[in-house]
């Protein structure tokens, strides 16, 4: 004799039951949402998910788009003649204005790799000669490099694009400055302030141009070539940035820690 | 437009391939329901904020996935299948793919 309730039985199984199935509410409730962020949404979100730039076989098994079809190169073209100068003018003078918050974070972030008491193992060394100059390279030119990867349109030239890099660079050194003069290295020397004023602020502000004809490359080649941009186009520069920092972040950081340079106020 | 996970449909051959259509999404949902959600899991039962994350996603992927078909000019996606990755914590991340073609009467 089974022990079994009735309704343990196969028959009792959603497919084989006799009641209605549920239908589950959330179908309505997402098909009100999503129709509410497509009305939302802009020609850029769709362009982002469009089939031709797919690398399927769908452009060779079918005819090329015609013209009015939401193509990047349509797309791009289309944004580039309803943008006026002006407006990309506007854009980058507030991603200048945006530098300095941004250099805050990266100044913060970059971590101490130039504080005044050394550095007090290896871990701290690759630190300051790895990562620092990785994190700060970024952050200088985080704004325009999203500018560029996904609205190449807002800059109209690559000297804008430099003129952010460059005041990036000069953002994040001030920035960076003030926090060593009064967090890190309070009981510094004048030698010090001069040392962070002229030798520190020349290199953030070379290593962002550095980085700033890489974001232009990237930049030239979307907007000549109507394609997606091409991170790849600019790598080689924002390595050379990222290097050069810290090739200049190594021997200061073992000087300072071997006490060649003396920046403490005795 | 017919959408089927099988490879032909009933009554309608196969005309033209049009290639291979996709379409994927990535969708959380805000802290509040995370919360919420987690609360539920105390008590158990379901977790609603979840099904509809997880309904809103299947339905922007299928949705993407028909769009990319009906660029190239397709009347139907046949053998369409669901997948899922893990690229954050807390999101629904579903990827919907077929093969775009024409379908004729037969």
């Amino acid at each position: 004799m089974s022990k079994h309730s009735r309704k343990d039985g196969i028959e009792f199984e959603p497919h084989l039951a006799d009641a209605a199935p549920q239908l589950d509410p959330s179908e309505a409730q997402a098909e009100d949402l999503l129709q509410r962020e497509w009305q939302k949404s802009k020609l850029a979100d769709h362009v982002e998910h469009n089939v031709w730039e797919e690398p399927t076989l769908a452009g060779e098994l079918n005819a090329p788009p015609e013209a009015d079809q939401l193509t990047y190169a349509n797309w791009l073209t289309f944004e580039l003649q309803r943008t006026s100068r002006e407006k990309t003018w506007l854009v980058a003078l507030l991603v200048i204005a945006a530098c300095g918050p941004l250099g805050i974070i990266g100044a913060l972030f970059g971590g101490i790799s130039m504080g005044g008491g050394g550095i007090a193992n290896l871990v701290q060394l690759l630190g300051a000669v790895i990562m620092g100059p990785i994190t700060e390279e970024i952050t200088k030119v985080l704004l325009a490099l999203w500018i560029v990867e996904k609205r190449p349109y807002l800059f109209s030239s690559p000297f804008q694009i430099m003129l952010c890099a460059i005041a990036g660079g000069l953002a994040f050194a001030a920035i960076e400055n003030l926090i060593y003069f009064n967090i890190y290295v309070p009981q510094h020397t004048a030698a010090f302030e001069l040392f962070r004023w002229t030798v520190c602020v020349a290199l953030h502000v070379s290593c962002s141009t550095l980085a700033g004809i890489g974001l232009s490359k990237i930049w030239q080649g979307a907007i000549q070539d109507l394609r997606r941009p091409r991170l790849a186009d600019g790598i080689p520069w924002f390595y050379a940035a990222m290097s050069f920092h810290g090739l200049y972040n190594f021997p200061v950081i073992v000087a300072e820690t071997l006490g060649w340079l003396q920046f403490l106020k005795e | 437009m017919i959408v089927t996970n099988t490879e032909t449909v009933a009554g309608y051959h196969v005309a033209e391939i049009k290639g291979l259509v996709q379409g994927n999404t990535v969708r959380a949902k805000h802290v509040g329901r995370d919360f919420a959600a987690s609360l539920k899991n105390i008590v158990g039962g379901e977790l609603k904020g979840y099904t509809e994350l997880l309904t809103e996603s299947r339905r922007q992927a299928v949705e993407r996935m028909m769009a990319q078909a009906q660029q190239l000019g397709a009347n139907a996606v046949v053998n369409v299948r669901f997948t899922t990755s893990a690229v954050t914590a807390g999101a629904a991340e579903l990827y919907a793919y077929g093969t775009a073609v024409t379908l004729t009467e037969a």
